[in-house]
């Protein structure tokens, strides 16, 4: 029992320091709320809001244009007491939700499934940290704690994202289509997972059950779950808000076409804002596509991993998406020590560490020099993001190299050890 | 020399026999004739003797002169015979000199030849007797064949050697590859044999260490026996390596192929609605419409017998047409007796002038006499003068001619300049008149939908600080923009400014004691606004603003009048007007009265900017013919816009063009036509309307805000927008395509090979 008293004491502590700190500092969350690092339109807490006035007093929340989330959020949040006169109940509420994909975290770690998969078993297996410590790294990790003090929305894709991740490593595929499919209908973006999350899911069932149907039924089989989850999740929402069209432009369509070009941490914002007019769109397809072209090559390339194709494409989804925040970045942050075993093979993580704290240093500075000094401009700040973007790309890049390398260790055993050169 | 030797010839022997008898046969004469031989003679026989010698002498000299030709034939003959004996001499001496050379050549080449000195002769070859050793069959064999045996023989030899060569040089090179690589590896074997040490293993290899003075052969013989050598190349690829890294390409292209071209093709492709371009150059060109103004004219005759009134109708129509030049602009007189009671309904607002016929007793001439307030023209007339049925002309239609003509000459002058303007030839017009139409054109203010009215107050004091401004407005103004409802919109706006000192670059006032009044310079009138201070708005909204402004000089300056002229009020063209009021005894609030006479000078300004024509005086003529003016003008300026959108969209294929413009291309198009009816039937009002409408409708096709974005875009920026993004991004992808595809390029070849 003594691994769940270490587990009580993180979680517990990890809770107290939520609350303790949106205690002491009632303006902090309120603070984080306003952000751009920490809340873009699509997760802000303050549209929530919006929406949730709107909803609260029979007008269509979409109606001000102000609110792009789901529809789904609304009746959980007008269970909670108004935010501004009670903060603690919903402080309460984000830090159960960080403590839940904890618990998501524990249990991914606890499986393997990072070290060892039904083609591929690394060989360094002995590094590694337990889920307590990984759990940890996770729950006191400062990207993490401003995510749920700023109370932005995304962490419901989070745990979306993390549970399906968990049940497919346990093995119950049927829950992991439904988690993704909550995911993908509180943002889009998740539904990019499906693939490598079922190809995870049918290692799983094989590995336990020993008999290999074909993999395209269960893919399909998988396919119609998830899509059924994102059909019942889409029907009660209309029923919720009445006007289909409305709320899936309001959101969907928001979130496809980008059309609040608010600074965030993400690349999308100033390029829109500099793009001629009459290639706006074919450059929306140029981005997407972007981001979802590393899904089939990260796919093929690391099928014997299936969890790290999944690792990394949250990695790119943290650079790549249009409305990116620092609670992307924690969450592939908090996946990130599930490969322990990799970290003697990168080769370049001082120099993203560095240029990922000289980011998150000089981004606020840089923010507050532009918006409210008036003595920057655009460029700086975007600079900023440019820099943070290029720390995650070399550490996402370093990571992928190590896998590689990891994997050709395996497959090569007499090499072992060997210095290798990328041609 | 006697000519006996020279001449030898047989042939000419006779003829120098002849010619001696023939001189004999003259000495023989001239003897016979000497006088001084013997004279005893009897003369009569001498002179019978003398002839009969000179028959023979003719004689022989007829015989002489034959032979004579003879010979010259002969001559020539044997001249000929000559040339061609000397030409075939000529010929053959040729012919040997070349077989000479021919000859000296020969013997040259034989020479050559004989001496010419072959490399075989030199070849070091095995001796004969050693070759005749190794092949005895070529015992028998002639001199030469040995000797091509013994060559071919040294060809063989030296092929084999050459290939030995070249065998052992590339063992050569393998072996000092050989030999570096064994260096590299003995340099490798020492890091390995001390980490080997380090780690603390014994080995019996411990021998062969730490030698790196001896020889690399012994070294790399050493690392030969002792350890197996260590492959420096990674292993080959598997083929599910390779399987792979197709596959991953093959994920990248799809996306790219299967997505990216799609999306590529659906944004980027510029969507161009089809125009009835050809029908927009025929606008523009005149070929559509030709504008024409068929002014209708009723002609009111109560005190006449219908026949009367016809016939004078007729020969009035007669005779304005023979003074009309211009033939776009016509007048049609209309009879209306018919119905005088009933209000004539739809036509009324069409109907140009209606001329009264009213009999007058005491006249001695017709009279005419336009009533100030609706298009009426009374004709009064001596009752004597109505024509006879069977006049063709008469006094009081040439009148009535002439008094109509009078009337509409400006507006003809001003339609004839729209027209020229716009390159369709109008009625040629009298210099003066002309000068002062475009005079009058550059005036006024350019047609727009609406116009913003601003009348300004300013003051250098502190008074007047208010005026009867609403009430001046709604009885000086709003008639007159009632009037022009049908023709544009008007907003008013006004403004008070006190305190406004003239500029100080402007000259000031000098007071001039004869009219005990300050004056103005007139060529300083320019210099009067003080444009950098007061604040006059140069627009108010969309549409151009007239400026009305009201000056109130200070009382010290007061009353301030333009030199000279004494005028209180001059129009600022295409700008607006200014009036000097100079109220008595400087009140604080200007009241209704007081403003009077400064907002009647703005209503005929307005009327003036807004290009109404100076004659005829009552204002509902001026209006109907700015009505006709307006329509003519934006009908061609329409059309015009439609051509330039034609040409634009023809010139700049990639220009998108919106739905939007098709649609208001074609509203355009119906409303010029239906404007172009409507003129040809002289319903003006109706023209007007639509020529609006069409005007409007183009100038927003012309400046739709989706095209002029693209006009300025051409092909070879789209590189500097492609290239930054999609370049880093498809160079690898590029590069990945083309090993793949090279490398299955390869694997086919060697299939095929094999």
């Amino acid at each position: 029992m003594g691994v769940d008293h270490r587990k009580a004491a993180v979680f517990g502590g990890a809770l107290a320091l939520r609350l303790l700190l949106s205690v002491l500092f009632p303006s902090l969350p309120d603070l984080l709320t306003g952000r751009v690092e920490v809340s873009t339109p699509v997760t802000s807490f303050k549209r929530l809001q919006e929406g949730l006035f709107l909803y609260m007093r029979n007008v269509s929340p979409y109606d001000g244009g102000v609110f792009h989330q789901a529809p789904l959020l609304l009746p959980l949040f007008s269970l909670l007491p108004n935010a501004q006169s009670h903060p603690l109940p919903t402080a309460l509420f984000y830090s159960m939700i960080d403590l839940v994909n904890a618990n998501a975290l524990v249990a991914i770690s606890d499986s393997g499934q990072a070290v060892s998969g039904r083609f591929y078993s690394a060989l360094r297996k002995h590094i590694r940290w337990d889920g307590v410590s990984i759990a940890a790294w996770f729950l006191f990790n400062p990207f993490t704690i401003a995510t749920c003090l700023g109370r932005s929305t995304g962490v419901f894709t989070t745990t979306g994202i993390l549970y399906a991740f968990s049940s497919a490593v346990t093995g119950n595929s049927l829950n992991a289509m439904l988690s993704l499919g909550l995911a993908s209908y509180l943002s889009i973006y998740p539904a990019l997972l499906f693939i490598p999350l079922v190809l995870l899911c049918y290692d799983q069932r094989v590995q336990k059950t020993k008999v290999s149907t074909g993999t395209l039924p269960f893919a399909l089989q998988h396919f119609a779950v998830f899509l059924a989850c994102i059909l019942g999740l889409l029907g009660i929402s209309t029923l919720l808000i009445g006007d289909f069209y409305t709320f899936i432009s309001a959101t969907y369509g928001f979130q496809l076409l980008v059309p609040d070009l608010t600074p965030n941490v993400g690349l999308w914002w100033y390029f829109f804002i500099e793009i001629f007019d009459s290639f706006r769109e074919f450059f929306l397809g140029v981005f997407w596509l972007h981001l979802a072209a590393y899904m089939g090559g990260l796919t093929v390339r690391l099928r014997r991993q299936p969890l790290f194709v999944l690792t990394s494409l949250l990695g790119i989804f943290a650079i790549f998406k249009p409305y990116p925040s620092i609670s992307d970045a924690s969450l592939y942050f908090a996946l990130l020590p599930l490969y322990r075993h990799l970290f003697p093979l990168m080769r370049y993580t001082f120099f993203a560490i560095s240029a990922l704290l000289y980011a998150t240093l000089l981004g606020p500075a840089f923010y507050h020099l532009w918006i409210y000094a008036g003595s920057g401009n655009a460029n700086f700040f975007y600079a900023i993001t440019l820099v943070w973007s290029l720390g995650l790309s070399i550490l996402l890049a370093d990571t992928i190299f190590a896998a590689l390398r990891d994997e050709w260790e395996y497959d090569n055993p007499e090499l072992r050890g060997k210095e290798v050169r990328q041609v | 020399m006697a000519i006996r030797d020279i001449v030898a010839n047989p042939s000419l022997l006779p003829v120098l026999g002849l010619s001696a008898e023939t001189r004999d046969q003259c000495m023989k004469l001239l003897a016979v004739l000497d006088p001084t031989a013997d004279l005893s003679d009897d003369p009569q026989e001498r002179a019978l003797v003398a002839s009969r010698e000179q028959k023979q002498l003719f004689a022989l000299l007829a015989r002489l002169r034959g032979q004579n030709r003879d010979a010259i034939v002969r001559v020539r003959e044997t001249k000929q015979s000559t040339a061609e004996a000397r030409q075939e001499i000529d010929r053959l001496h040729l012919q040997l000199q070349n077989l000479y050379y021919e000859q000296r050549h020969l013997t040259g080449e034989i020479a050559a030849c004989e001496s010419y000195d072959h490399k075989y002769r030199s070849l070091p070859l095995i001796p004969l007797e050693e070759f005749l050793a190794l092949h005895p069959e070529h015992q028998q064999s002639d001199e030469h064949e040995l000797m091509i045996a013994r060559i071919n023989h040294e060809h063989a030899e030296r092929e084999k050697l050459e290939q030995a060569r070249q065998e052992l040089l590339k063992r050569k090179q393998a072996l000092i590859a050989e030999n570096n690589k064994r260096k590299e590896d003995l340099a490798s074997l020492d890091q390995d044999l001390e980490r080997f040490i380090d780690v603390g293993y014994t080995h019996v290899a411990m021998t062969a260490k730490n030698d790196p003075q001896t020889s690399p052969q012994t070294v790399s013989d050493h690392t030969m026996t002792t350890t197996t050598p260590t492959p420096r190349l990674p292993p080959p690829e598997k083929p599910e390596a390779i399987r792979t890294r197709f596959k991953v390409i093959a994920a990248f292209w799809a996306v790219i192929i299967f997505l990216g071209f799609p999306i590529w093709w659906k944004t980027t492709s510029i969507y161009r609605a089809s125009l009835p371009v050809p029908d927009m150059i025929d606008w523009a060109d005149g070929k559509t419409c030709r504008p024409v103004f068929p002014l209708e004219i009723r002609v009111e005759t109560p005190s006449l017998p219908d026949v009367d009134a016809q016939n004078l109708l007729r020969s009035t129509q007669h005779t304005l047409d023979d003074l009309n030049e211009f033939s776009a602009h016509h007048l049609r007189l209309k009879l209306s007796n018919e119905d005088p009671d009933q209000p004539p309904a739809a036509d009324a607002a069409d109907t140009a002038l209606t001329v009264r016929l009213l009999p007058q007793d005491d006249l001695a001439s017709p009279r005419a006499a336009l009533h100030h307030d609706t298009t009426q023209l009374d004709v009064f007339y001596p009752p004597s003068q109505i024509p006879p049925p069977s006049a063709s002309n008469s006094p009081l239609s040439t009148f009535i001619a002439d008094e109509l003509q009078l009337l509409f000459a400006e507006e003809k002058a001003i339609i004839a300049q729209v027209l020229s303007d716009n390159n369709i030839p109008g009625a040629p017009t009298s210099p003066d008149l002309a000068e002062s139409v475009t005079r009058r054109l550059r005036r006024s203010m350019k047609y727009a939908d609406t116009y913003h009215l601003a009348f300004s107050l300013f003051t250098p004091g502190a008074s007047p600080s208010s005026w009867d401004i609403q009430a001046a407005v709604h009885d000086y103004i709003t008639p007159v923009l009632d009037a022009f409802s049908p023709i544009s919109n008007f907003t008013v706006d006004t403004q008070v400014q006190l305190y406004a000192t003239s500029s100080p670059t402007a000259p000031p006032p000098e007071y001039d004691e004869t009219h005990s009044a300050w004056t103005l310079n007139k060529d300083d009138l320019s210099a009067f606004i003080n444009a950098a201070e007061w604040p006059l708005s140069p627009s108010i909204g969309p549409g151009p603003t007239i400026n009305f402004i009201l000056y109130i000089p200070s009382p010290s300056q007061s009353p301030l009048v333009v030199k000279d002229s004494l005028a209180t009020s001059w129009i600022i063209p295409q700008w607006g007007g200014v009036f000097l009021l100079n109220p008595p005894n400087h009140p604080t609030h200007l009241t209704k009265e007081t403003l009077g006479p400064a907002f009647m000078t703005f209503s005929h300004q307005l009327l003036t900017l807004l290009g109404a024509p100076s004659t005829p005086p009552p204002l509902p003529l001026r209006l109907q013919t700015l009505t006709r003016i307006r329509a003519a003008s934006l009908l061609l300026s329409a059309s015009s816009t439609m051509g330039s959108l034609a040409r634009l969209t023809e010139s700049l294929p990639q220009i998108p063009i919106p739905a939007t413009v098709a649609t208001s291309v074609s509203t355009t198009l119906s409303h010029l036509s239906s404007a172009c009816d409507h003129l040809r039937h002289g319903q003006f009002q109706a023209a007007l309307a639509s020529a609006r409408v069409a005007e409007g409708e183009a100038e927003r096709s012309f400046f739709e805000k989706s095209m002029v974005g693209q006009m300025y875009f051409p092909d070879e920026h789209k590189v500097a927008v492609y290239l930054p993004l999609l370049g880093p991004v498809g160079v690898p992808l590029i590069v990945g395509l083309l090993k793949e595809v090279k490398k299955v390029v390869s694997a086919w070849k060697e299939r095929r090979r094999r």
